[in-house]
């Protein structure tokens, strides 16, 4: 077709004419042409290669003044990885064989050939404007189909490997293209495409963990699920807070630890906005996702190179290689990827800070205060990486006027498509941060619970020991010091048949309020060290006994108020530390959990192995326990804290962690039908 | 979730649609009734700009459905239950508990009104240093009344009716009140500029309002207005003033206002691309279907439709219906144009998301905490859900993709006008669009506006989403942000408009030159198949039958170099032509009639020369050039009516730069009436772009097809 329109003297685009601003020239050379295209468009910077330009030696006066470059490498990448490559391959198959682009069959089969023997171009990362398709990176395609001897392939162990040897090596006969096909090749959105769908891919997954992380911290919180009551979304139908509400509610499925904030307490009467309106938040950045997805997919599936051929031989000019549907998808992700940052941040720091957390430890720290901060370094390493997302939520809206006036438009998706992957990686991190912290709540909630359950019997035995009439043999008293044999005595002491029966109700009543008391005052007292912090508590409970008539007339009241005081001191800070050092070693909240937060602390806790942070399990050893004495604190394997969130980070971002968000997301929508 | 998609022409369809209910509402065809559902965009730009007054349904169901909301609240308050807003404190101190529920409303609006008001806001007449205004122009805050009315009437707000009628009568009496600019974070709605429109429904003396407009406007405490208007203030039970503040009306209304400029503009940068294309020559093949049914991005797919559209029947352009397979000169028109479907499409598609997000949002209740009317399982009349529906990021997303979209499409009107002007990119027309015979400077001032409007849009589209603060002792740790950047995207709005002008002045001078330069080549063209002595190729003695050879190697030669060119006037034209010429006759003559003396030759260069520049002599300025009349119909049938708006309804004519300027004319003794300067003329055209009625009437015919 294209052959025959030639010989009738048409002119068409890049196949007899120069290229775009230089397009008033015309050629018969039509081979040549197309080399000398490819040729101009590896103008891109690699790493240096064994066949690459070497520059002269250096004079001695310039060359003391170099400095060693390779202690800089590896600040970042100049070429696209793998995944990129391998994508923008596929794409330029799946559009080329619309067969609007008057290539042969065999350009096709060599680029499968690529994918099939893992021959992948080094394509340079910058240089791309995106406008008449990503040109230069998919001229390191074409050449790579040419097999030519200054292509370098990606390989597994960093050899120098060119085009030529790699198509000898997997006997590939290398291709010589004709007419239209280098321009072909790469003229088209396909880098751009390729980047941007795996972007997507991630930000999807980002996304629904974000919904989790919502549900989670809302159980962290112990905040209601009424914030997700579906009357909010009927009322206010957004299809994209429609959907987060429900998923919200559906992963709070079965959690002990939400509550039905009736404003009882003199607390605040509704949840915080972070997540109280996380349904609002996410909402419209659901709606953008889902538009993003539909143009790229339609991206994905489109010729977009120029001029295009119809069924009829018609060759028609156009525009098809602007990919600015690209730019706009990558534009909307990476503006939802930093709401959703910004909202876990405030969702993060809430949970982190005693001032808004409700009762969970400054810091969440499993043991005293005063020597352990270990959350505090995750609150500023998100708010670091929040403020960076900040930054990368910019569009990249700063269009120059580029090939001599003729491209005065370029779409520079390829650009947005890479930050949005930096967007991504960020947001990763921060939601590795985030859910560590939320796992690291969720199990001090549990600890908490645990303990309050086992002790409360204790402590209304020490109640009923202290304030049932003349049931305490005085002689028992002195002894308090061991709070142990304090319990043992007291089970006796009420086994004892000869003590008079106690008034049962009087004294219940008054243990229920001195229960509540107690709880209080566990919320208000998270910043002490347990030394100072237990008899603060028993302390605060005199108020109560002071204010209760029947107990206050009592002639030995102020002794019995002391050592009740002492006594239960010293069993709360056993029992405390008896319980926690329990649940250091066998802890588990699995039973106390919601749906989704079953699932994701599970797979932390259980297939990562990311242990509740306490300082026993952080610390380095000292130089006392590498010299081999006894008793020296730490163990001799005490990762950092940031190689755990390292390890949640790669779940993240290699699937893993998505495929457990996914389950649970399909076992709730399978729930609901 | 499911999203829409599109019809094919699913934008120009929305936005002819809301142009028309605009009308039709400005002519009383239609009426506002406002019932909770059924409010649309076109309705707030109705009320806001055009006085237009909404009316409250007289549904029985309505007012019985507001009746039970108030009736189930008094229920769940007897029942002793703590109920955010109604006993207890506010956000970040809703730790407090009271029994003082009426107190406690007009506390919360006291603590909320504290914008910064001037004593020049309240006097506009004192403020002759035009000082920036603290408060919102009238239009938004009467877009506030009637969305957060319409949000109120959905009965989950426990508002008495004859609250939200109270709201009504302000518009009704011409009462606005005066609103703080800045102040509010969109996050538990906005909370600041409500404050002030519950303060001036309660009559506070320290809420001011103006009322009437015009010269006869006065700004007087609200409970001054109330009484001159024979309204009596309304006071607020329990919940009402929260029902009324805690919401995202003000954020919808002002997106809404600006939305509608945004669609339009959108619209228009389809028609505007299209005139450049035919200021330019272009080929238009880049906009033939089958380009985008390769890459059927909806967006994408109907903006080459519609510019196919505005270009039916244009003379201008090649390409439209047949193709241009050879010639010379750039094979395809430049980025500007020749992409302008793929990048204006996926803005298109934002756009169409924007506006399902905000009719969405006008038709819900978005205050807290809300009552649910219907019965409960345990037989009680309501139950109250404490929620988050203020937080207005719905709107914020609408915005910040519509100033984007904005932005985008004022870069592409950048770079069609500067390839317009540049001499280097226009296509053969005069540098500067210079229309006379002397050296004039004419479009490079405008050559400067539009960089200096493009550079202030790409500012302006940075999203103000990412500026989040946490707010209010850590409270509202997330906010939207919603009405800042709904004001923004008015910004960007505005400057769009700017450069929609300019683009539409340039415009209008370029296809006015090109399409004399046709006339005047078309004219030459004549003269020079005339092979009689009055032929422009008489002279150099040969036969008709080489004359008709020599003529047809002569014509493209001629265009050519008349077009190239193009560095100076219509008159440094004629001597490249003819040097072009003459390099081709010389050796046409040398082997066609090798007696031809040299003397003849001369004689023929300056007979031909003379042909020439006495037909341009009498084709351009300052001879008569082609008349407005004779150039509607070679344009597209879009850009026609743009073309005849500004030729014959806002009567702007070409612009002939020095010798058009009122002051150059006054001091040549001239007459100046009718003399303007560039600016006023682009001001004309802007003033009737967006608030006159260009777009109505331009876009009128295109509702039938």
């Amino acid at each position: 077709m294209l052959e025959k329109r030639l010989i009738s003297g048409d002119v068409i685009y890049g196949v007899n004419t120069g290229f775009g601003g230089s397009a008033d020239i015309r050629t018969k050379k039509h081979v040549e042409l197309q080399r000398a295209l490819i040729r101009e468009l590896h103008y891109g910077i690699l790493p240096t290669g064994e066949r690459d330009h070497r520059p002269l030696q250096l004079e001695e006066g310039l060359a003391k003044h170099r400095h060693d470059l390779s202690l800089e490498s590896g600040l970042e990448s100049t070429y696209l990885p793998w995944s990129w490559a391998r994508a923008s391959i596929l794409i330029r198959i799946n559009s080329l064989i619309s067969g609007c682009s008057a290539v042969r069959p065999v350009i096709v089969q060599r680029m499968q050939d690529l994918l099939k023997h893992d021959i992948i171009p080094m394509i340079p990362l910058r240089g791309s404007i995106s406008s008449s398709g990503d040109l230069s990176p998919l001229s390191y395609i074409c050449g790579a189909i040419q097999g030519k001897s200054t292509i370098r392939v990606l390989s597994r162990d960093n050899q120098h490997v060119y085009a030529d040897s790699a198509f000898e090596k997997a006997g590939l006969e290398p291709l010589v293209i004709q007419a239209k096909e280098g321009l072909a090749v790469t003229n088209g959105t396909t880098v751009s495409a390729a980047v941007a769908a795996l972007a997507l891919h991630d930000t999807h997954s980002l996304a629904l963990i974000a919904q989790v992380l919502t549900a989670m911290s809302v159980e962290a919180l112990t905040g209601t699920s009424e914030s997700f009551h579906p009357f909010f979304a009927e009322v206010r139908p957004h299809p994209g807070q429609v959907e987060s509400a429900r998923n919200i509610l559906n992963f709070l499925s079965g959690s002990k630890f939400t509550k039905v904030n009736d404003g009882a307490h003199s607390s605040l009467r509704q949840d915080r906005y972070s997540i109280r309106t996380a349904p609002q938040w996410l909402g419209p950045i659901l709606e953008d996702l889902s538009l993003a997805h539909q143009q790229v997919f339609i991206e994905c599936n489109s010729a977009t190179d120029n001029p295009l051929v119809t069924p009829e031989g018609e060759f028609i000019h156009g525009g098809n290689f602007q990919a600015k549907s690209v730019t706009s998808a990558m534009e909307k992700a990476r503006q939802g990827i930093q709401g959703i940052g910004r909202m876990l941040f405030s969702q993060c720091t809430e949970i982190i800070n005693p001032a808004t957390n409700r009762g969970l430890p400054p810091n969440l720290v499993a043991e005293d205060p005063g020597i352990s901060l270990i959350f505090k370094g995750f609150d500023l390493n998100i708010a670091s990486l929040t403020a960076e997302l900040g930054f990368l939520a910019n569009p990249v809206n700063h269009v120059q006027t580029a090939e001599m006036g003729n491209q005065s438009l370029n779409s520079l998706a390829l650009i947005s498509a890479r930050y949005t992957h930096t967007a991504n990686e960020v947001l990763s991190q921060l939601m590795a941060a985030h859910l560590i912290a939320v796992c690291q709540a969720l199990d001090l909630r549990a600890m908490h619970a645990q303990f309050l359950e086992v002790y409360h019997p204790e402590f209304v035995q020490l109640v009923h020991a202290h304030y049932a009439e003349e049931t305490i043999p005085s002689d028992i008293i002195p002894k308090i010091p061991n709070p142990i044999e304090v319990s043992a005595n007291l089970l006796n002491g009420l086994a004892d048949p000869q003590l008079k029966p106690v008034e049962p109700k009087a004294v219940q009543t008054l243990s229920e309020l001195l229960w509540t008391q107690l709880l209080a005052a566990f919320d208000t007292t998270t910043s002490m060290d347990a030394e100072q912090r237990f008899p603060v508590m028993a302390k605060s409970l005199r108020s109560v006994l002071l204010d209760h008539v029947s107990f206050n007339t009592a002639a030995d009241f102020t002794p019995r108020l002391q050592s009740f005081t002492e006594a239960l001191s010293a069993s709360l800070n056993d029992a405390w530390c008896a319980n926690r050092d329990a649940y250091l070693v066998h802890g588990d909240a699995t039973g106390l959990l919601g749906k989704a937060s079953k699932a994701m602390y599970g797979f932390l806790r259980g297939s990562l192995g990311v242990p509740l942070l306490a300082t026993r399990n952080l610390s380095t050893p000292t130089a006392g326990a590498m010299n081999g004495e006894s008793g020296a604190h730490g163990g001799a394997e005490a990762p950092t804290v940031g190689s755990y969130t390292g390890a949640v980070y790669r779940a993240l971002r290699d699937g893993t962690l998505a495929k457990v968000a996914v389950d649970v997301l399909r076992d709730s929508v399978k729930t609901e039908v | 979730m499911t999203l829409k998609r599109h019809s094919q022409s699913a934008h120009m369809s929305a936005t002819l649609q809301l142009l028309g209910r605009v009308r039709d509402l400005r002519n009383k065809k239609r009426n506002i009734v406002l019932n909770g559902n059924d409010l649309d965009i076109a309705s707030i730009v109705a009320v806001a700009r055009h006085g237009v007054l909404p009316t409250i349904s007289t549904d029985e169901r309505l007012v019985r459905r507001l009746e039970v909301s108030v009736d189930s609240l008094a229920d769940v308050i007897s029942r002793k239950c703590v109920i955010y807003g109604v006993n207890t404190g506010f956000g970040g101190s809703a730790d407090t508990r009271t029994n003082e529920l009426i107190d406690l409303q007009t506390h919360l609006l006291q603590f909320i009104q504290s914008g910064i008001i001037t004593a020049a806001d309240k006097d506009p007449a004192s403020n002759s240093e035009r000082e920036p205004s603290h408060v919102m122009p009238l239009a938004w805050v009467r877009a506030a009344i009637v969305a957060r009315t319409n949000q109120n009437l959905r009965g989950h707000s426990a508002i008495r009716k004859c609250v939200l009628d109270s709201l009504i009568d302000l518009l009704h009496n011409g009462i606005a009140p005066l609103v703080p600019l800045r102040g509010t974070i969109s996050a538990s709605g906005d909370l600041m500029p409500m404050a002030y429109i519950a303060g001036a429904i309660m009559g506070n003396p320290d809420v001011f309002v103006q009322v009437g407009k015009g010269a006869q406007a006065i700004v007087v405490p609200s409970s001054e207005a109330l009484k001159m208007s024979g309204l009596s203030p309304s006071g607020l039970g329990p919940k009402e003033a929260l029902g009324l503040i805690n919401g995202t009306a003000p954020s919808v209304a002002l997106a809404s206002l600006a939305f509608h400029d945004a669609q339009q503009l959108a619209l228009l940068s389809q028609m505007l691309t299209a005139f450049a294309s035919e200021c330019l020559a272009g080929n238009v093949e880049w906009a033939h279907p089958f380009v985008h049914a390769t890459r059927p991005h909806t967006g994408q797919i109907e903006v080459a439709s519609n510019i196919r559209l505005f270009l039916k029947g244009s003379k201008f352009v090649v390409g439209l219906e047949s193709q241009q397979a050879s010639g010379d000169g750039l094979c395809q028109d430049r980025y500007s144009t020749r992409t302008a479907p793929q990048w204006i499409g996926p803005y298109i598609e934002d756009l169409l998301l924007a506006q399902h997000q905000l009719e969405v949002e006008l038709n819900s209740t978005s205050d807290n905490p809300l009552v649910d009317t219907s019965k409960q399982d345990d037989s009680s009349t309501g139950k109250v859900y404490s929620g988050g529906n203020f937080q207005a990021v719905a709107v914020t997303s609408a915005m910040d993709k519509a100033r984007l979209a904005i932005q985008m499409i004022g870069r592409m009107l950048w770079s069609q006008v500067t390839e317009m002007i540049n001499p280097a990119t226009n296509n053969g027309l005069e540098a500067n669009l210079n229309a006379t015979a002397q050296e004039n400077f004419t479009m490079k001032g405008i050559d400067i506006n539009m960089s200096a409007y493009m550079s202030e849009l790409a500012a302006l589209a940075h999203p103000v989403s990412a500026h989040v603060m946490s707010a209010e002792m850590h409270n509202q740790g997330i906010n939207s942000l919603a009405l800042i950047s709904a004001r923004r995207t008015m910004e960007a709005a505005d400057l769009l408009a700017h450069m929609s002008a300019c683009h539409i002045y340039v415009s209008c001078q370029g296809v006015e030159i090109r399409a004399n330069h046709v006339r005047f080549l078309s004219t030459l063209c004549t003269k020079m198949k005339d092979f009689t002595e009055n032929g422009a190729l008489y002279g150099l003695g040969l036969k008709d039958l080489q004359l008709e050879t020599l003529c047809a190697s002569l014509l493209p030669i001629v265009q050519s170099s008349w077009y190239r060119a193009n560095s100076n006037t219509w008159k440094d034209r004629v001597l490249s032509v003819v040097d072009a010429v003459m390099s081709t006759v010389n050796v046409f003559v040398a082997t066609q009639n090798p007696d031809c003396s040299v003397s003849t030759i001369i004689a023929f260069k300056k007979h031909f020369q003379s042909v020439v520049s006495n037909t341009a002599e009498e084709m351009f300025y300052p001879g008569p050039t082609i008349s407005p009349e004779e150039v509607v119909t070679q344009l597209g049938g879009g850009t026609a009516q743009i073309y005849t708006w500004v030729r014959s309804k806002l009567n702007i004519p070409m612009n002939c730069g020095l010798q058009d300027d009122p002051l150059y004319n006054a001091q040549e003794g001239l007459p100046t009436k009718g003399k303007k300067s560039i600016g006023s003329s682009v001001s004309m055209v802007y003033e009737s772009l967006l608030r006159g009625e260009m777009m109505d009437v331009i876009l009128e015919g295109w509702a039938q097809e």
